[in-house]
């Protein structure tokens, strides 16, 4: 296998903290453990990706795991129905089940504080801070053998570490077709071109080529290929390298969020010819302009997915007009500030109950986005869903950096929570909160920072989580204009 | 639902107004040192408790059931005996027999009650403490004394179901171990997944199709 050019030089990461991003310092398997079922023809494709001259430096190599009772098991997803209006069968044998099984709940059986058959809303709710201690929240009675790190992008908050499951990863795959299908584009194998592109935008990122096996087909049809791909220009080894690659390449799904989807724009302005069936944006919100820019560029349908790493996809918007809840053994509730159901129609926290990833079945887990539900022909739908925005940093020379690499730098030098606010005149403040237990330099988060914007930082530390404010941690925010 | 006093399950309920717990507490510190005597027949204290609760003359079946119990199989039946005996104690206690709860819950006839107590006390608690213990310590007595009353279907005087019920599970030994063998399983089972997580195998994770 060929995965980075030996004799290229490979781009230095961006900061010394950030060495998991050394290329291919992560993986492990063989690209035969990788994919169980592909063919030869399919790993020859995947090579050949991999391989072109005008590929970026691959930070990793990475596949879907699934073996053939996987994919067995995957058929059964793609035809699950959408739910109706009443709480599905599933949620009662779900609060029965993680009583018996999953650490949290035993604890509270225990301790005669809920039980088997408490009924879902007299439930206490979940937050992403309790996912923290993310054992409490795994089955003991689920094989661990297949569980796979996650984490969560930290595109609007912290990130998290949360146990996947082979299975549930590729489970987005059959839901991305099911949807890109809804919508009326026409999403088929085709060997010469990649089946999907998932597109980053930020100065360090896993990319790789993988096969994606899960994708429904004819039996006689070629396993797409699919790659994770950084839009910026440090992972490229020569100018032009980026457009080749894309343009070659001419992904028939893109799938990234809305500050990637805005770079992907304007190298399509400056005449970057790709011909996508649908674009699928996540993470962050999709403003109608971005939208209808999308729309316009490449003529096919644009679809928002709602979701979060813990629970994974939730709702999907084809439209612009509210995010349907995807078929999917989710269950959404929407609470106000008191943990009180609110009347349909009305604002309140998105709350959802999920039983898809093995080792993470959620019961009412705060989102900390807001909206309103309503239920129409489309099924339920979440309208004016927000919270998702996505922040940018303003450095000192005028470039905008997106809070993603702030992320990982500060995850990166052991900060637990934090919050990271550029006012309007730019200047740069960190409020840190350590990890617990490690000893940690919060100066040198902030030094990290101010390398990062080319802007003194001013860090405050704390040891309380609370002294980061309630509800969700809006720990991102930029006040600075173009002209700060 | 039918009510099952004599596992670990919360019972929320019972006849209020039973016993004081002080009163069926002290009454085991003063329990007689024969009851631990191997040669004190207490299938014998069983049937005469019966005769002075309420005349009744225990049937042959009900002792051969008792006597079985009380002498196999070998080391559980030597530590009920001294269980029951401490039962008959209690019962022989007037403030027992004339509290409100204790009145309600046997008005079907005092010996079914009794006999009730008599079963469940050897399933819920035989084996869970060396034998003096249940005279001897603070806790022990609060124990059998609360498991007296679950038994018998009374709440102690002045005590909330919701509030006798988590003082039961405070004291009770065999809830007790159940927690910790749980919270063990559980601890392992936090460090088998810490471990799982930090493999490489695990670190690769797999493509992903789309951002959260």
């Amino acid at each position: 296998m060929r995965t980075t050019d030996e004799t290229t030089p490979v781009p230095d990461v961006p900061d010394p903290a950030l060495g998991e991003y050394t290329a291919m310092g992560a993986v492990a398997l063989t690209d035969a453990e990788r994919w169980p079922t592909l063919d030869a023809d399919g790993l020859a494709r995947v090579d050949a990706w991999r391989g072109r001259p005008d590929a970026p430096v691959w930070v990793h190599a990475t596949g879907d795991r699934l073996d053939a009772s996987d994919l067995a098991a995957l058929e059964q997803v793609r035809v699950r129905p959408a739910g109706g209006p009443a709480e599905p069968a599933w949620v009662a044998e779900l609060v029965a089940r993680v009583h018996d099984t999953v650490p949290r709940w035993r604890r509270a059986a225990r301790e005669g504080r809920s039980g088997p058959t408490t009924p879902l809303h007299d439930l206490p709710t979940t937050t992403r801070a309790d996912l923290a201690d993310a054992a409490a929240h795994v089955p003991l009675d689920v094989p661990l053998d297949r569980v796979l790190e996650g984490s969560s992008s930290g595109h609007t908050g912290a990130a998290l570490n949360v146990p996947l499951h082979p299975v549930s990863v590729a489970a987005d795959l059959v839901l991305l077709q099911h949807l890109v299908t809804a919508a009326g584009a026409d999403w088929q194998p085709d060997p010469d071109r990649l089946g999907l592109v998932n597109l980053v935008d930020q100065r360090a990122s896993f990319t790789y080529v993988s096969a994606m096996t899960a994708f429904g087909r004819p039996s006689d049809a070629p396993v797409p290929v699919m790659a994770r791909v950084n839009l910026d220009p440090s992972v490229w080894r020569a100018a032009g390298d980026r457009e080749r690659f894309l343009s070659a390449a001419d992904p028939q799904v893109i799938s990234s969020s809305t500050l990637p989807l805005l770079r992907l724009l304007d190298l399509t302005r400056d005449g970057l010819d790709l011909h996508p069936v649908a674009v699928v944006n996540g993470a962050t919100d999709l403003p109608p302009a971005v939208r209808d820019a999308a729309a316009a560029a490449w003529g096919c349908p644009v679809i928002d997915l709602y979701g979060l790493r813990e629970t994974g996809p939730v709702a999907a918007s084809a439209d612009g007009d509210g995010h349907v809840v995807v078929p999917r053994r989710v269950w959404v509730e929407i609470l106000d500030d008191a943990g009180r159901a609110v009347p349909d129609g009305e604002r309140g926290e998105v709350v959802v109950t999920v039983d898809e990833n093995p080792y993470l079945p959620l019961l009412r887990y705060r989102t900390g986005d807001t909206a309103a539900l309503v239920r129409d022909h489309r099924g339920t739908v979440l309208v004016g869903l927000q919270g998702r925005a996505p922040v940018r940093f303003l450095a000192a020379d005028g470039s905008w950096h997106s809070s993603i690499d702030a992320t990982q730098l500060l995850q990166a030098y052991g900060l637990a929570g934090w919050e990271l606010v550029q006012a309007a005149d730019g200047t740069v403040r960190l409020t840190a909160l350590p990890l617990v237990g490690v000893t940690v330099d919060p100066a040198a988060a902030g030094d990290a920072i101010a390398r990062w914007l080319d802007r003194p930082v001013r860090v405050e530390v704390v040891t309380d989580p609370s002294a980061l404010g309630p509800g969700k941690p809006r720990r991102f925010r930029s006040d600075a204009q173009e002209d700060s | 639902m039918e009510r099952r006093p004599d596992d670990l399950e919360r019972v929320r309920g019972g006849e209020p107004d039973g016993p004081a717990l002080a009163t069926l507490v002290h009454r085991l510190a003063l329990a007689p040192p024969d009851l631990f005597e191997p040669s004190v027949s207490v299938s014998a204290l069983v049937a005469d408790v019966a005769v002075s609760l309420d005349g009744t003359v225990l049937d042959r079946r009900v002792l051969r059931a008792l006597d079985a119990d009380l002498t196999g199989p070998a080391d559980q039946g030597l530590h009920r005996a001294p269980l029951v005996g401490l039962v008959c104690w209690l019962v022989l206690d007037p403030a027992v027999l004339g509290a409100p709860g204790v009145r309600a819950a046997a008005a079907g006839g005092r010996t079914a009650w009794f006999v009730r107590i008599v079963e469940g006390v050897q399933r819920v608690l035989a084996g869970q403490r060396p034998d003096r213990e249940w005279v001897q310590d603070d806790v022990a007595r609060e124990e059998l004394a609360r498991a007296f009353c679950r038994l018998g279907g009374v709440l102690p005087a002045g005590e909330r179901a919701e509030t006798s019920d988590d003082r039961w599970l405070a004291v009770s030994s065999a809830y007790q171990r159940k927690v910790a063998q749980s919270m063990a399983v559980e601890v392992a089972r936090a460090e088998e997944l810490a471990r799982a997580l930090a493999e490489q195998r695990a670190k690769e994770a797999a493509a992903q199709y789309a951002n959260y």
